[in-house]
């Protein structure tokens, strides 16, 4: 019983020593990534920085500043004259994920900066090659609508008209005279759609955090196919560093919307913007 | 004929085993022989045995020792041993895994290896070598008559050894069929599987005549053939199958090479079999359809720069000429990457500012290598211009990979070392090449940025829910409740003035007072039921009406005249009594009750 008590003993010990050193060890690796990559960035060897933010983002690192710096290297190998296909679509990639991520104003300008560089440059290339130079398409009325303003803003909106609608109803219940009544009754009228309007964009707000996926076109062309993996005639591709949203996957395909067009583009031509 | 010879320790003093099966197919119902042989310098053998025997009754055993000397170099080493031989008949047809025997040696227990024999139909066994005629002459002359006593050779021509590893237990298909096996069923993303497609022949056809060969669908899979012609085939044995002796021939060797994670599917290859024969129903033969489990390689541990896919044992070695050029001149950097695996197609150089890599040019001698490995190797030959002068460090090749034989992750490293770029010629300035699209680039960040508290969400919390429609719910029910009971009180003021009720309350007044001693009392309750029920039934106030009008008003509202004239009765009876001088008996005024009663269930009756 003692000797059954002391393996008890010793199971939970082991237990208790893997679950706090195996995350520390973890953290301790995507530290040593991160500075790994920083000093490669720095003595001008983009390739090896790229490496390591890359390993970095396998293993589930989510750090604006490593996003940041992962765009960096890739815009440094375009800019040393080593670039890959797709590099600038990458770069373009990590500084829109530096975006949704930063916590801090000042990385997140310097992220949109970078962000409206790379874009520029492709639209220069595809300028030389004749091709259109839109790259944005905008959102949709709906969701610019939604994106007006912070989901907790649209929810304090959503209570505040929820009060006023109550505090009008019970006014024009027990209003005593017309003008009370007229003046309770106008309140009422203009809170309960005030109120269905909010809580509507609250829900959409929710909605989006919760379920909207988006990714980055990371292909120098991504050509545009059908439900049955055939190309879409006469579509053009759709252009590198061009935010899309995603609306569905199967296996080495990825269902993206751009403005108004829908369409299924391979998978490894969209990398997805991660989110916390 | 099977023989597997066992040194089972390292060292002078390991004990050496032999397994031997005196024939690898017999007929059902014959006998084999299983001998196992023992020699130990540790002690001697005893207690044998033959171990499983599937398929197989044992009928008999006999055991031998043998004792030997030998002297080396001045040293004595003497050896006990053992030789049991077991005698199995054959009980039914299939392929069976016999054994492994065993023997005990100085108190442990040492066993040989397994051995594989097959059973056919009775008389179909190959011919085994006599004993007494090791040429296979058939001892044609003997002058004694067989006196030896040695069995007549059996007229049928001898089989040929068959291959226990191509032994299946039924065929998949009459005379001629396709089978297809793989040497893996789970592997990492790019790890070698290596297929083989087999044709099966029944050895007593002729050849069969195939065509429209469909291969084997690998989509997902890098395909390289491990044979230098795919359209030749080879001849691999001749193997047993479901009792029949088959030829069989190898038609596809394939390393494949899974392209991704998943189970990932190898299609059935397929031919027809053209023959003239009635028997042949469905000429269409296919090999097994084959899934295979392929995952990814462990994250932990993985290098940076890995892709997934480079999965092998790769070794990179380069060579950088001339060491010493003018700015803007070029060296030729040849690299050489080998092993064993799915080769990379291409090799990442080192990006550096100031160096340009041009594209290479590419060779490769790839192919099978020991043990049905696919490797080889790639040379690229790259030509790279240095723009930048002096000492030009070119960096390190590096290609990380998985060695799926280890199950680890290694790194192949080749250094390209240092250029000494002197001052060329001034290059003419160029706009082009001074663009910089990225010169304004934001500058980088050394440190990890620090977690973002995760904001908290109102919607998140039911409360906010609840609380948004609180309000004009509370409004909806005080509202709807004050309604409520309004209506619930106007039902109950109007229930309580109808004569219904009036005139239920006032017979259970008449009731309670019958029960009583005031008889005046109770003719009072009487009268005021009959007055109560004429309003209550029919609508006439009879209270104000005295005599004949009573009956009068009562018919004019439609009562029969006969009910008419007993509420007129009643109330007169009631009347007198109750301002009569004289006493009333109580049992009058019950009788009077009880015919009011009567009197107002006929008016109900009447209405």
């Amino acid at each position: 019983m003692r000797r059954c008590r002391g393996f008890g003993v010793l199971f939970a010990s082991i237990v208790a020593w893997g679950a706090c050193a195996l995350p520390a060890r973890a953290a301790e690796e995507t530290d040593a990534l991160f500075a790994s990559g920083s000093t490669a960035l720095a003595e001008g060897r983009p390739g090896d920085a790229i490496a390591d933010f890359e390993a970095l983002a396998d293993r589930g690192g989510i750090n604006a500043a490593a996003s940041y710096d992962r765009g960096l290297a890739y815009a440094d190998r375009v800019r040393i004259g080593a670039e890959q296909p797709g590099d600038l679509g990458r770069a373009a990639h990590g500084f829109a994920e530096a975006i949704a991520l930063a916590g801090d104003p000042l990385l997140s300008k310097d992220a949109a900066k970078a962000l409206t560089l790379v874009r520029s440059e492709v639209a220069r290339r595809r300028t030389r090659t004749g091709e259109p130079v839109e790259l944005d398409q905008g959102v949709a009325l709906g969701r610019a609508l939604v994106e007006l303003a912070p989901e907790n803003v649209w929810a304090v909106l959503a209570m505040a008209t929820s009060v006023l609608l109550g505090l009008g109803l019970f006014a024009r219940g027990n209003a005593s005279d017309r003008r009370q009544r007229v003046g309770a009754t106008v309140v009422s009228a203009v809170a309960a759609p005030l109120l269905v309007a909010t809580a509507v964009l609250t829900l959409a707000s929710r909605s989006e955090r919760l379920h909207l996926v988006e990714g980055i076109v990371v292909a120098s062309a991504a050509h545009p196919a059908d439900d049955k993996g055939v190309a879409l005639p006469g579509a053009s591709p759709i252009p590198e560093a061009v935010r899309v949203e995603i609306t569905g996957t199967r296996p080495g395909w990825v269902k993206v919307e751009r403005g108004s067009q829908s369409a299924w583009l391979p998978s490894q031509s969209v990398r997805v913007l991660a989110r916390y | 004929m099977l023989v597997f010879f066992l040194p089972l320790r390292a060292g002078a003093s390991a004990p050496e085993l032999s397994v031997r099966l005196s024939a690898d197919v017999v007929g059902q119902g014959e006998d084999v022989q299983l001998t196992l042989q023992a020699m130990s310098d540790e002690g001697s053998p005893d207690s044998p045995s033959p171990g499983n025997t599937p398929g197989f009754s044992v009928t008999g055993s006999s055991s031998g020792q043998q004792i030997s000397s030998s002297w080396v170099n001045g040293r004595v080493t003497q050896k006990q041993g053992l030789t049991t031989t077991w005698v199995l008949r054959a009980k039914e047809q299939g392929t069976f895994t016999i054994g492994p025997p065993s023997i005990a040696i100085g108190g442990a227990r040492f066993s040989g290896n397994p051995v594989r024999i097959s059973v056919v139909a009775p008389g179909h066994a190959p011919q085994r070598p006599n004993p007494f005629d090791p040429f296979g002459m058939g001892l044609p002359f003997d002058p004694f008559r067989n006196f030896w006593n040695v069995p007549t050779p059996n007229v049928e021509p001898a089989r040929p050894p068959t291959d226990p590893k191509l032994a299946l237990d039924a065929p998949r298909g009459a005379f001629v069929f396709l089978h297809a096996t793989t040497d893996k069923a789970s592997v990492v993303v790019g790890e070698q599987v290596t297929l083989h497609v087999y044709l099966y022949i029944d050895a007593t056809e002729r050849d069969a005549d195939l065509n429209d060969v469909h291969e084997a669908t690998a989509d997902d899979f890098v395909k390289r053939s491990l044979v230098e012609d795919d359209n030749s085939e080879k001849n691999a044995g001749n193997a047993i199958v479901g009792g029949r002796l088959y030829v069989v021939r190898l038609l596809r060797k394939w390393a494949l090479f899974p392209l991704k994670a998943g189970d990932l599917e190898i299609g059935p290859m397929s031919l027809t079999l053209s023959r003239r024969r009635s028997a042949v129903t469905d000429p269409l033969r296919e090999s097994e359809r084959i899934f295979v489990h392929v995952t990814e390689p462990p994250l932990a541990g993985r290098p940076p720069g890995f892709i997934v896919g480079d999965t092998g044992n790769f070794t990179l070695s380069a060579t950088t000429t001339p060491r010493e050029i003018d700015r803007d001149g070029a060296v030729g950097v040849t690299v050489e990457l080998s092993g064993t695996g799915n080769l990379p197609a291409s090799v990442t150089p080192p990006a550096r500012a100031g160096i340009e890599w041009l594209a290479p040019e590419m060779h490769e001698k790839v192919g099978a290598t020991s043990g049905d490995r696919f490797g080889g190797k790639r040379v690229f030959s790259y030509v790279v211009r240095l723009h930048k002068e002096g000492m030009v460090d070119l960096g390190d090749l590096t290609l990380p990979y998985y060695n799926p034989d280890t199950r680890s992750y290694g790194l192949a490293r080749a250094p390209l070392g240092v250029v000494t770029v002197r001052p060329g010629a001034t290059p003419a300035p160029s706009a082009e090449a001074a663009f910089d699209p990225f010169a304004a680039l934001p500058a980088a960040r050394s440190q990890p940025s620090l977690a973002r508290p995760e904001p908290r969400y109102l919607s998140d919390t039911p409360l906010f829910w609840i609380g948004l429609c609180a309000t004009p719910i509370a409004y909806v029910l005080a509202s709807g409740t004050k309604a409520l009971v309004q209506r619930v009180q106007r039902a109950r003021a109007a229930r309580a003035a109808s004569p219904e009720r009036d005139l239920e309350a006032r017979m259970s007044a008449a009731v309670a007072a019958c029960r009583g001693n005031d008889p005046r009392a109770a003719d009072a309750a009487v009268t005021r039921v009959l007055h109560a029920a004429t309003v209550a039934k029919i609508g006439v106030n009879v209270r104000d009406a005295e005599g004949a009008e009573v009956s009068r008003r009562l018919a004019g509202a439609g009562v029969e005249a006969q009910v008419a004239r007993q509420i007129e009765d009643l109330i007169h009876e009631c009347e007198s009594a109750r301002f009569s001088p004289d006493a009333v008996e109580m049992s009058a005024v019950r009788e009077r009750w009880a015919a009011a009663r009567d009197v107002v269930q006929a008016l109900r009756r009447a209405t």
